[in-house]
């Protein structure tokens, strides 16, 4: 390197031998970066063609039930909607807020409510943010009977049902499990997702036997494959699957096909 | 030079700098938003930020590390060098948006504090496939936001350039614990063969270059220690040692040496021949990588400039060098190792018949 | 840089070069594999034997089914994409009967409703797929 070559920074220019490398260098750079972009963005898996309808909320008629999970059922066509509160919180505690300001509780009376829907793939939610009481009168016959569809051993992904149906994408695998978690601690309904090789999905509503909540014994089996044994019941328009936190494992990477657990 | 702080000392090529940084930035972000938006509409904008940011701050680190060992195996490439700072901040800002975004989407809105959530929601240290990677991200941004806190001249005279250049240098572990939170991220969902080749490829270029720098670098410390030789003449006075012959030592250039642990730059000007301090006093630069230039001793890195016969930059700036006492002997150089105090002025020792050199 | 720096700077590369693949690797091996799992759904009515029509698009397919003697009559729905809308009820337009809803459809699949069979008998049938919260039709068919 001559000592014209050499390069001086605080000099106006640099000299032209190191100017023409340093050209090439950015070069290679406008080459590589629109490449590298382009791969990148392509050899993404995609994203769900999942609604959450943020800023476009509701207003429904329908009958509220707490068990065996937060649900309104539509009073215009039995649809039941899974209820959810803003933020990473289950749809009680919306409830309760609403159920303080009217003074009244509002387990299996009918409300005009209103919220944002988030849907994807025939599975509706409803973030509430008001109700209005329609009737004091409790309603038990809106509530679905459930059926009882067996015991049953099923593999798939516990995550919760908002991020999962519309608010985030991706709202799987280990990008998304610390915020499984937060939503699950925070009360939102677990559901676990089963996809079949067809790509089929089913949902499936998580609860304790008796349908109490699951959600702390299902904190560490979060965002990961899992299988899990329980009984299927129809409740509506979801199934949902009984199970204890005993019955459910983690599936090792290496041993997929030991699910002999549910007898 | 600056012989004072200013937040930025904009030389012309820095701004020539930032403008390209800037510009190529850019091109990344609107590119990548705008491949997302064709091929994926259905990106949330929230998804959109977090996969710009991440993959061009993980771009940037790579470029960043690359540009310290592509300069020294070939110095055409220091003007990469010259503003690499601003290179870095720009990483952590880029970098730091990625990581807000993150800790709103995933973290904010719960029933713990974000951060509180971002430290506890998954705690399986033990697995591999469970690792927490957030954690990894969070530390690294911890080392990127310290790198560019600390990265003003301030600074680096506040903690002096060797603590300032350790500190920096743990920019390596930074890439090191990015490349896992990658890995053990986004790559265990996405899983696509071309993705985890340009990780790879990534790994191997950084990986690849450093290696090659390190050999280099090895060579190099071999030769900066003289050959021995037999027990000195009386001609040579008392604590000198052999360095080099007067031809080893390139015009207007220097040899480095480690004598007796002291890393001295050994340079050879008009005739005659000085010796200072190897290590610049701006960022430990090797000195002995530099020229003289306008009868200066002149940093490869930053051109901080010093006399050759008392290693004072000169006025108004301040910066002095340790400088070595030389006596060369036919065509053999001695240098004693004791150093004197910085900005001591030293006669350099003259190169006999250096207007007519008798060649072999 | 100092001497024991640059050695520093290099021992952590030569380390690097060496821990750094290894673990790039081992997150490879850590990639979980898809887990896969027939869906366990209630169980559909049996399909009825004859199909007296059959329509389809890239959305769905529609099979109107009867038993031999047109005692007993289904509407079949193959749902070939995931639904977009917050509800998804399948109603039946004929001309001499007011609409008849279905039933409601949720993910992709199939699935078999019972109908008279006075309504499939007729023609300019319209099999449509509509959302009752806001009130659009999602998908239409006519036979």
């Amino acid at each position: 390197m001559s000592e014209q070559e050499f390069y001086i920074g605080w000099k106006p220019e640099p000299p032209p031998q190191l100017a023409k490398l340093v050209r090439r260098f950015i070069l290679t750079l406008l080459i590589a970066i629109p490449a590298l972009a382009l791969a990148i963005v392509y050899n993404q898996r995609g994203f769900a063609s999942s609604t959450y309808d943020l800023g476009k909320p509701s207003t429904l008629d329908g009958t509220i039930y707490l068990h065996p999970a937060p649900f309104l059922v539509l009073a215009a066509t039995g649809q039941q909607l899974l209820l959810v509160s803003p933020g990473k919180f289950g749809g009680e505690k919306s409830i309760e807020t609403i159920e303080k300001k009217i003074g009244s509780g509002l387990d299996g009376k009918k409300v005009q409510a209103t919220g944002i829907l988030i849907y994807h793939d025939g599975k509706t939610i409803l973030e509430l943010e008001e109700a209005k009481l329609l009737s004091d009168q409790r309603e038990p016959s809106a509530k679905p009977t459930p059926v009882n569809l067996g015991k049953v051993l099923l593999r798939g992904e516990i995550t919760d049902p908002k991020c999962l149906l519309g608010t985030m994408q991706p709202a799987e695998g280990k990008p998304h499990l610390d915020c499984a978690v937060r939503c699950i601690a925070g009360g939102i309904t677990p559901v676990l997702k089963v996809s079949n090789q067809l790509g089929d999905t089913e949902y499936y509503i998580l609860s304790a036997v008796n349908g109490q909540s699951i959600q702390e014994a299902l904190l560490p089996c979060v965002g990961q494959g899992v299988q899990i044994c329980g009984t299927l019941y129809q409740h509506g328009d979801w199934l949902m699957l009984e199970t204890t936190s005993g019955d459910i494992k983690k599936i090792n990477k290496l041993s997929l096909n030991q699910g002999t657990m549910c007898q | 030079m600056s012989v004072t702080y200013d937040s930025i000392h904009w030389a012309p090529q820095k701004k020539v700098y930032d403008k390209w940084m800037i510009g190529l930035m850019a091109l990344y972000l609107v590119l990548f938003c705008g491949f997302q938006l064709v091929f994926f509409p259905e990106i949330t904008p929230e998804t959109l930020i977090i996969r710009a940011t991440g993959t061009l701050a993980f771009l940037m680190l790579h470029i960043i590390l690359c540009i310290g060992p592509l300069c020294r195996l070939d110095r055409r490439f220091l003007p990469l060098l010259y503003n690499r700072r601003h290179l870095g901040v720009a990483t952590f800002l880029v970098s730091a948006i990625h990581g807000v975004f993150n800790t709103i989407q995933f973290h904010a809105f719960g029933n713990v504090n974000p951060l509180f959530s971002l430290l506890t929601s998954n705690t399986d240290f033990t697995s591999l496939q469970g690792f927490p990677f957030q954690i990894l991200g969070l530390l690294s941004l911890i080392i990127l936001f310290l790198m560019a806190a600390t990265s003003h001249d301030f600074w680096l005279n506040r903690l002096s350039p060797r603590v300032w250049k350790t500190l920096h240098m743990s920019v390596y572990a930074a890439y090191a614990m990015l490349m896992m939170h990658v890995m053990l991220g986004v790559i265990q969902l996405e899983k696509s063969p071309v993705l985890i080749g340009i990780t790879g490829l990534g790994l191997s270029l950084v990986v690849g270059l450093h290696l090659l720098s390190a050999l280099a670098q090895l060579k190099t410390l071999r030769r900066a220690v003289p050959a021995k030789q037999a027990a000195a003449s009386e001609a040579i006075p008392k604590d000198f040692v052999y360095a080099c012959t007067v031809d080893d030592i390139p015009e207007n250039c220097a040899k480095m040496l480690i004598i007796k642990n002291e890393n001295i730059a050994i340079f050879k000007y008009d005739g005659k021949v000085s010796a200072v301090h190897n290590l610049c006093k701006h960022q430990n630069g090797p000195l002995s990588e530099g020229r003289i230039i306008d009868g200066c001793i002149t940093c490869p890195w930053h051109g901080y400039q010093y006399l050759p016969e008392n290693g004072q930059s000169p006025p108004p700036f301040t910066e002095k060098l340790h400088t070595y006492d030389v006596h060369i002997d036919g065509e053999k150089v001695y240098i004693n190792p004791k150093p004197y105090p910085e900005g001591t002025s030293r006669p350099p020792a003259i190169i006999p018949n250096y207007l007519n050199p008798v060649k072999p | 840089m100092t001497i024991p720096l640059r050695r520093l700077h290099i021992f952590t590369w030569l380390s690097f070069a060496i821990v750094l693949p290894v673990l790039w690797w081992s997150a490879i091996q850590a990639i979980p594999d898809p887990v896969w799992q027939e869906l366990i759904r209630s169980p559909l009515p049996l399909a009825l034997p004859v199909i007296v029509k059959s329509k389809q698009n890239d959305q769905w397919a529609i099979n109107f089914r009867s038993d031999s003697m047109n005692t007993r009559c289904q509407v079949e729905v193959l749902l070939k994409k995931p639904l977009t809308s917050p509800n998804s009820t399948l109603v039946i337009y004929s001309p001499t009967m007011p609409p008849f809803e279905v039933g409601k459809l949720s993910t992709r699949g199939l699935y078999r409703f019972e109908i008279v069979c006075t309504m499939l008998l007729q023609t300019n049938v319209v099999v449509a797929l509509e959302d009752k919260i806001t009130q659009n039709q999602i998908i239409q068919t006519s036979f």
